[in-house]
């Protein structure tokens, strides 16, 4: 019997809230604790191992000293790509860790053409030899791209291999899609290949266990997750992995939670009220609610009767919270409104005084989208953006490749401004990094209030 | 029809004449066929006007018999002299005794200016005695003009000559959104037609079409079908119990459906109606779990009766196709289940709402199972477009057709209760919503709804009582046309509309031609460089 351990979607390094990327690494270190105590054989990491492809080195330095204690104890790791630590070019920390050998990508493929024929993708099989498994992997990419590798995918060779074996995979299934996901952000069940004994998921933060081709095919979701709906879902479902035994050919999944810090919800619909009211309503529930040591998110939306978004007081209300000791404090107003709309008035009509104009009158408005564009620092970087957003496919250039630069040099920038703004080392991101890839159902992301 | 013609106006040559005009009446006109000649069934001739250059008539062949200037009787001894004693028995030159007469019917007046300048009438005045008749040249017709949004349907059809340089085609926009009738007994070319007619629209985001497929054969999952359409990757999606590689399977969770999608599919007595929406106000989306799984006492609490139960149990169990086991819902085609498929008919209304075509695999489905499906979409989209058109909105949306086999079963008079087919073909027009409706049987759509259906596309029909409706609620008048009907070949249809100036015939191409000339063309795929 081979008992493995199936972990994905970890998102080590996420949240600029230092106490929120604590209890994420904590957390880690508490599922390497029971993964070692209950002697797998080997674990498998399906995608989002970090949250962005060079995460910051102290989270780097407990990951490799976590894969190295497994390590040790004489447990593989297997890994793939997800859609956030992905590189095209190889250039990400995963790939860093498997060349130090702390785990084994098992991602590699190579395309054949034959004679006038579909091109097919012919992904290699990873053998643990220990136990016999065969694991094949296809890395998660941003907006699902990686759904032309499975368009592709010699099946039959996949099918052939003997067991048993386990697919790995970082993507959402369409037939098993929630409404609110794009179906192109999808995999349908027949892409996959059939006969494997389990299929390791990452990419769905829903953990769950379902069936494909006669098979488990099984989503672990995060230990924490890395926004707002993640926090939140956590309230309301443990976190964790999943320990599999694969005995003559059948896979049994058992869900392994792993502890962590309570998490507590406050909502506030502040629908119709006027900011102080809605203010004073949400301090009185803030103040009803047990926060010590707690993770305590707070998410208020609706319209404003009156008032602006910024007459609550939100970081008083953080203040106090955390002085009443709570471990952390996220606050979600992305879904708040005002009714207040600044009118925006023009004289000219040269289009680059007009573009400058707009965006004065709007950034100086009343819900300016963040600190950095404010002012004409924040005018002129908005410009600025406006031009690498705005352009052209280059001559033979497709159209993902063309998105894909566009959105680098709009993150260059933003990178720049930030940390020219805030006098601090550059937290390195490159391509792949961006947050929109999301897994969740619908949801808009959550603003994080610092 | 597009005038991709040679600009060909000039009057008929004496060597282009094939028959004089003899007299008859308007509407039905006699001509004689010249010696050497062969006129037939459906043939469309064109009478040019000497007096005006630009002026000519187009005319159809109606009825074909025989004239002779010999009375009866002397025919019948010319005929014994040849049969009993080989000779001739001519009395008069073979080609002026005995000749074939045509009743023709005038169908367009074409009138041609002299900057080129082309326009058509219908007909109201005879042309003149003895004027000469030639055959149609495809440039008689390049006064037709081509469509926004071409449906393309088939070649011009003289006869049985194909004219392939007239293809004829009909705005989608229009012929959608006024329903599509295609009566067809078996084996008259339906579903060559059908994917003739969706192949046009693939890649073109005017139109959704949603076509329920009972027998699998559009998509192509063995040979030819819509799939080999270059823009088919974008433009087509296809659901099936047993999905080819790259399409999602048809999973549809249970939780996605409600009382109301049952109206007019699934037969209900008022207390099976009353029960199920008990279930509902009780169990929310979990009222199917609850009906097929529930427990007698908790039926009684509801104040519902095991017999309503039951009986609304084994219509549910047989529609949808699931039974149960050891407390679990089992679904016998792995579409109605109790896990995934949550967003399968939100996917196939929006797919619809983006101008895409979608095929439904229901070859595996019951009647029923088929058209709730069809019903749910169909009522989401009524639903939305209703509030597009609340909105101002509903221009910008492509029109939305469904594509319907065996019609009478959703159309039909015989049902108590009204379905949403029958409500769009009612009042979809005003929200740019259509039906295609394919049936053997169209005498069983209620006249309503038979003149509602504004496109017919009439393939050959044996059945006179069949005929009799599809002419009685035709576009044009084509009573005179019943046995061209009859007398249709595989792949031979005749086009009445309103959105065309009279009944045409066409020869619809085979669909394995034309996708075989298609791939001919398509060039070799390239691998894309693999990043793993």
């Amino acid at each position: 019997m081979t008992t493995f351990a199936h972990l994905s979607d970890l998102h080590l390094g996420a949240f600029r809230d230092p106490a929120l990327r604590a209890e994420l690494l904590a957390r880690f270190v508490a599922a390497t604790d029971l993964i070692l105590s209950a002697k797998v054989d080997f674990v498998i990491i399906a995608g989002d191992l970090f949250q962005v492809n060079i995460p910051e080195i102290a989270t780097v330095t407990e990951v490799a000293r976590q894969l190295r204690r497994l390590q040790d104890a004489k447990i593989r790791t297997y890994i793939i790509y997800g859609s956030h630590d992905y590189s095209p070019n190889h250039a990400s920390m995963v790939d860093v860790l498997a060349g130090a050998g702390l785990y084994q990508k098992v991602v590699e493929g190579e395309f054949t053409t034959e004679e006038g024929g579909e091109p097919l993708l012919r992904l290699r099989p990873f053998r643990d030899v220990p136990t016999g498994v065969t694991l094949v992997g296809m890395s998660g990419r941003k907006t699902t791209l990686e759904r032309r590798y499975f368009e592709h995918l010699d099946l039959p060779a996949l099918e052939q291999l003997p067991g048993p074996k386990v697919f790995v995979f970082h993507s959402g299934i369409t037939e098993l899609r929630p409404v609110g996901i794009p179906e192109s952000e999808s995999v349908p069940s027949s892409l996959f290949p059939k006969g494997f004994d389990y299929y390791a998921g990452g990419h769905v933060h829903q953990r769950g266990v379902h069936g494909l081709h006669g098979a488990p095919m099984v989503y672990p979701g995060p230990l924490l997750g890395y926004d707002f709906r993640d926090l939140e879902a956590g309230a309301l479902q443990p976190r964790g992995f999943y320990l599999v035994e694969i005995d003559q050919g059948r896979a049994t999944p058992r869900f392994v939670p792993v502890p962590g810090r309570d998490t507590v919800v406050v909502r506030q619909d502040a629908e119709g009220l006027s900011a102080e009211a809605a203010a004073g309503a949400l301090r009185a529930q803030l103040e009803a609610t047990q926060v010590a040591d707690r993770i305590v998110l707070v998410h208020v939306a609706g319209q404003l009767a009156s008032g602006r978004t910024s007459d609550i007081p939100w970081l008083a209300l953080q203040q106090q919270l955390r002085e009443r000791g709570a471990f952390a404090v996220y606050v979600s107003r992305s879904q708040l409104r005002s009714t207040i709309v600044g009118r925006v008035s023009i004289g000219r009509s040269d289009s680059s005084h007009i573009e400058e104009r707009v965006l004065a009158e709007y950034l100086d408005g009343p819900d300016p989208p963040a600190p950095t564009f404010r002012g004409d620092a924040g005018v002129s970087l908005a410009r600025q953006l406006l031009e690498p957003l705005c352009a052209e496919l280059q001559p033979g250039e497709a159209v993902a490749e063309g998105e894909d630069r566009k959105i680098e040099a709009a993150y260059q920038l933003l990178v720049s401004a930030r940390d020219g703004a805030a006098g601090s080392p550059p937290q390195q991101r490159t391509l792949g990094d961006q947050e929109t890839d999301s897994p969740h159902a619908g949801d808009e992301a959550g603003g994080e209030e610092e | 029809m597009p005038p991709t013609v040679s600009q060909d106006h000039s009057p008929a040559s004496r060597l282009e004449v094939i028959a004089q005009i003899i007299g008859g009446e308007h509407g039905q006109i006699l001509i004689r066929q010249k010696a050497g000649e062969r006129i037939e069934l459906g043939d469309l001739l064109v009478a040019d006007d000497p007096t005006d250059p630009g002026s000519s008539m187009l005319l159809q062949v109606h009825n074909l018999r025989y004239g002779s200037q010999e009375n009866d009787l002397n025919l019948q001894l010319m005929s014994g002299m040849q049969l009993e004693l080989h000779e001739g028995g001519d009395f008069l030159e073979p080609q002026l005794r005995s000749y074939v007469l045509a009743e023709v019917t005038s169908l367009l007046v074409i009138e041609r200016g002299a900057q080129g300048h082309s326009r058509s009438r219908r007909p109201k005045h005879l042309p003149s005695f003895f004027r000469d008749l030639r055959r149609v040249r495809p440039s008689d017709l390049d006064v037709l003009t081509q469509p926004a949004h071409p449906v393309f349907l088939g070649y011009l059809r003289s006869g049985s000559r194909t004219i392939p340089q007239v293809r004829v085609a009909i705005d989608g926009v229009d012929m959608f959104t006024h329903h599509v009738l295609v009566p067809a007994t078996t084996g008259r070319g339906k579903s060559n037609l059908m994917k003739v007619m969706l192949w046009s629209t693939l890649g073109k985001d005017y139109c959704g079409l949603l076509v329920l497929d009972p027998h699998d054969e559009y998509y192509g999952r063995e040979g030819h079908g819509l799939k080999d359409h270059p823009d088919a990757p974008e433009s087509l999606v296809y659901y099936s119990p047993d999905p080819p590689r790259g399409s999602p399977a048809l999973r549809i969770n249970l939780r996605r459906i409600r009382p109301d999608h049952l109206r007019g599919i699934v037969p209900m007595t008022e207390a099976q109606g009353q029960a199920a929406w008990t279930l509902w106000h009780h169990h929310r989306d979990a009222w199917l779990a609850a009906l097929l799984l529930g427990q007698e006492e908790e039926f009684s609490q509801l104040d519902i009766g095991g017999a309503t139960i039951g009986a609304l149990r084994r219509k549910l169990r047989l529609a949808l196709g699931v039974r149960t086991n050891e407390g679990q819902v089992v679904s016998r085609n792995e579409v109605f289940t109790t896990e995934g498929g949550d967003s399968t008919l939100s996917d196939i209304v929006e797919h619809l709402q983006n101008g895409r075509k979608v095929i439904v695999d229901t070859s595996r489905l019951s009647d029923s199972a088929e058209l709730l499906i069809g019903s749910i979409v169909a009522g989401e989209v009524f639903r939305n477009y209703q509030g597009f058109k609340a909105a101002g909105r509903l221009r910008a949306m492509p029109v939305i057709s469904f594509v319907i086999e065996e019609a009478p079963r959703v159309l039909g008079g015989g049902s108590e209760e009204p379905n949403i087919f029958g409500t769009i073909a009612r009042e979809g027009r005003k929200f740019r919503i259509g039906l295609v409706a394919i049936t053997q049987l169209c005498s069983l759509i209620p006249r309503e709804i038979m003149a509602n259906l504004n496109t017919k596309v009439i393939l050959g029909n044996e059945m006179a009582a069949e005929r009799e409706a599809i002419i009685s609620s035709a576009s044009q008048d084509l009573t005179r046309d019943s046995q061209l009907i009859a007398g249709l070949d595989r792949g031979e249809a005749i086009v009445s509309s309103v959105f065309t100036k009279f009944a045409i015939p066409i020869q619809v191409p085979f669909f394995d031609e034309l996708v075989a000339q298609e791939l001919l063309h398509r060039p070799p795929k390239r691998p894309p460089a693999f990043l793993g």
